[in-house]
């Protein structure tokens, strides 16, 4: 119960073992294993940037815990040529956090600012959206650690606002407009990708609007962007890129919609 | 124990590929004849423009052959063409996948190698004459418009745009194309995504005057964001799964799926030599069995490899043909100004049920090489009967070696080997004494219905993943790194719970 209570304490704890666990699955399953090199890199690098912000006095000790979860998130879903790229991305994404601020707050989720911007300089970076197949296990699994990181972090309402609207869109869009079978929808849907994505990324605290009708509205434009770029403009990685320009808003808006600032620790 | 690679004369299993290698020998490939049921297609794309090749395996009477693509604009004649399908053979023939055989030597013998090197053929140019009606009609009636019309080829071919798909349906079927009846259904989606219609007939006059009797490919290039393969017209008159190779260039790395997961084929394992016999055959097997074993709905990869003509690095290990030329690339599509050409081969097995979307790619900057490569190793001569202690070891070695390429062999395949206790046991009556372990019940001693349940019982695969881990250096480090992964992990959990004093 001592440990349950610790979890409890700071929602990353919660984000840390979902995002370990499907890198698990996909070592084990999905045949990741001869990217291991590449995650050893990306948590390396961004635990140690994490560190040096420490030993500078910019961030507390127990930000290392966002650092591993960037480096998660990067060994998720960016894939590189070389390993030293990861190691760039890590720089950018923690380096971010310290250059653009506002008021105290970042602009980009770091992962999020990391996987993008790596991937429109270096020429030698991709994301693959399809590599999580169409499992539903595996969508199971995410829903289920995604909900008990949002139910403790309280920003349930983000992953529900996104994930109805975008899935409302695409209703509308494949099965009512274009006259697709129902099971177009869901392979939109029943992708692993997509739903990492939505829990794990979107929903980071940091990021999103503090305050509540705000926050679920910057989720509903969220997701009308993302709808836009992937299904009128085709991008397949189009969610990266919609959190991407969004993402810096949030700050202003934080900045005219007052609500009390988010902590980790409870 | 030691092998090493010899060059042999080829056994050309097509009349069109003669084998030639860099290092290392084919001896036979898995080619795309041998899936009933398939086309082929080659893909270029760059930036937004993109060039697609459909092969055909039609093999009805040409005249009731009949083809409906959507396409994302109306086409310009300039922008089809026939190419010859010579094009397909050569791409198949260079990158499917392949059998290499290695030789070890008797260490009671001393070492011989012989290193030979081959020269290329180069392949035969065909060019393409067609002429060219443009003429644009509308038919109110079944809200048809004809866009564009064009006779290129032996082709006929038709731009279409439609309003709705009962229209274009009877328009197609009043015309006297033949259209299977539960196209109507998918046909709207299209129209309403604003998708053009390619409407293909044989003109059977410009045939004979062509003297072509097998029907050519056709090659389609326009500007557009989307990237993707339309299937779902071509399951609507077919009820089983159908097989499709994707031969893709791109100018900086692979090309992949984007809505369905891209997976590697099983690559470099080593396999009972008896396999050389009908490599054909395995291949078709191991695809089936990885087929059913990842989920029926993934897209497989065959080869993935920089094949710039002018890139000095080895292209293949080995070629099963030889590698495609500036005139092949300018065939399939490729512009001649690229000074980067990345070739992708991918084999998709597709149904209704499981794939409900159209293949949507991408292009990625992923260069890693790639090509699936088995290998078959020929024991070393019999002499002095292996009487050195050397020999013996290399004997004791073989034997484990073949247990192993037996295990490969069943987790491939999902089934085990006809030849299992022969192959196994073939040189032990050189062994002065048989190990005592041997003479344990293993599991290729199971009868074969056990075998053929269904994939490997995960419990008799644990030893040998052990083993493999030993024996195998890659592996070794694979367990390094994870071993480093997860104890950063908690690692760094542990360290962030510490206040700095």
């Amino acid at each position: 119960m001592l440990y349950l209570k610790t979890l409890q304490s700071d929602s990353r704890y919660f984000q840390i073992i979902g995002q370990s666990s499907f890198l698990l699955a996909g070592i084990f399953l999905m045949g990741w294993h001869v990217h291991l090199p590449l995650f050893l890199w990306a948590i390396f690098g961004s635990v140690s940037f994490q560190m040096l912000a420490i030993y500078f006095g910019l961030a507390n000790q127990n930000s290392l815990r966002s650092a591993l979860i960037t480096g998660l998130g990067l060994s998720l879903l960016l894939r590189v040529n070389h390993p030293l790229l990861m190691v760039t991305a890590a720089a950018l994404a923690i380096g971010q956090k310290f250059v653009f601020k506002y008021k105290g707050y970042h602009f980009w989720n770091p992962a999020n600012f990391g996987i993008g911007l790596l991937v429109l300089i270096s020429g030698d970076a991709w994301i693959s959206p399809a590599q999580w197949d169409h499992h539903l296990w595996v969508v199971g699994l995410i829903a289920l650690m995604g909900f008990f990181v949002l139910k403790t972090a309280n920003r349930w309402d983000t992953a529900l606002f996104f994930g109805t609207t975008l899935g409302f869109l695409c209703w509308v869009r494949f099965s009512w407009y274009l006259g697709w079978d129902w099971k177009v929808w869901w392979h939109q849907f029943n992708m692993g990708s997509f739903w990492l994505y939505t829990m794990f990324m979107i929903t980071d605290p940091m990021t999103t609007p503090q305050r509540k009708w705000v926050r679920r509205g910057w989720a509903v434009l969220l997701a009308a962007l993302t709808f836009y770029l992937q299904h009128l403009k085709f991008i397949p990685t189009a969610a990266v890129w919609s959190l991407l320009m969004l993402t810096p808003l949030v700050p202003f808006i934080n900045h005219f919609f007052v609500a009390e600032r988010w902590k980790w620790i409870k | 124990m030691k092998t090493k690679r010899v060059m042999l004369t080829a056994i050309a299993l097509m009349a069109f590929a003669s084998s030639w290698a860099f290092c290392g020998f084919y001896v036979a490939k898995a080619d795309a004849t041998l899936f009933n049921n398939k086309s082929e297609v080659i893909l270029v794309r760059d930036g937004e423009y993109t060039v697609i090749t459909m092969g055909s395996d039609f093999k009805g009477d040409v005249k009731d052959f009949a083809m409906v693509v959507p396409v994302p604009v109306v086409l310009a004649r300039q922008d089809i063409s026939i190419v010859d399908r010579g094009i397909f053979e050569r791409l198949d023939a260079y990158s499917s996948p392949r059998l290499a055989e290695y030789y070890d030597y008797n260490p009671c013998q001393r070492p011989m190698i012989e290193e030979k090197d081959f020269a290329y053929p180069t392949s035969d140019n065909m060019d393409e004459s067609a002429n060219m009606r443009v003429k644009a009609s509308t038919k109110k009636e079944y809200g048809v418009t004809i866009e564009a019309q064009y006779t290129v080829g032996e082709y006929d071919i038709l731009l279409l745009s439609a309003t709705e798909s009962n229209g274009l349906k009877n328009w197609l079927t009043d015309n006297g194309y033949k259209i299977p009846a539960k196209a109507e259904k998918v046909l709207a989606p299209y129209i309403k995504s604003n998708m053009k219609f390619f409407v293909v007939k044989v003109n059977l006059e410009e045939m004979k005057k062509a003297g072509f009797d097998q029907l050519r490919p056709i090659q389609v290039r326009f500007t557009h964001p989307k990237f993707m393969l339309p299937l779902r017209l071509g399951m609507a008159n077919s009820e089983g799964s159908q097989d499709m190779i994707v031969y893709a260039f791109s100018r900086t790395g692979r090309v992949e799926c984007t809505n369905y997961r891209t997976v590697k084929m099983p690559t470099d394992r080593n396999i009972p030599l008896t396999v050389k016999q009908d490599f054909g055959p395995f291949y078709k097997r191991l695809f089936e069995h990885q087929w059913q074993k990842e989920g029926k709905n993934v897209v497989f990869l065959e080869y993935a490899w920089n094949v710039t003509p002018s890139w000095g690095g080895m292209k293949c290990d080995p070629c099963v043909g030889p590698p495609p030329i500036n005139q092949d690339f300018t065939m399939a599509g490729v512009n001649a100004n690229w000074s980067n050409i990345f070739f992708t081969r991918m084999h998709v097995r597709y149904d209704e049920a499981h794939f409900p979307a159209d293949l949507q790619f991408q292009v990625t900057p992923n260069t890693e090489h790639y090509q699936a490569r088995y290998v078959v190793t020929n024991p070393a001569p019999v002499y002095d009967g292996f009487g050195c202690p050397e020999g013996q070891e290399y004997l004791i070695s073989l034997h484990n070696k073949r247990k192993l390429e037996l295990d490969e062999y069943y987790a491939l395949c999902g089934l085990s080997h006809r030849a299992v206790k022969d192959y196994l046991s073939e040189y032990d009556r050189y062994l002065s004494q048989i190990p005592e372990e041997w003479r344990e019940p293993t599991y290729e001693n199971l009868p074969e219905e056990e075998l053929k349940k269904g994939g490997l019982n995960p419990m008799d695969s644990i030893p040998q993943a052990v083993h493999q881990v030993m024996h195998d250096e890659s592996k070794r480090e694979g367990v390094v790194y994870f071993l480093l992964l997860i104890s950063m992990v908690v690692l760094v959990v542990w360290k962030s719970n510490q206040t700095r004093s």
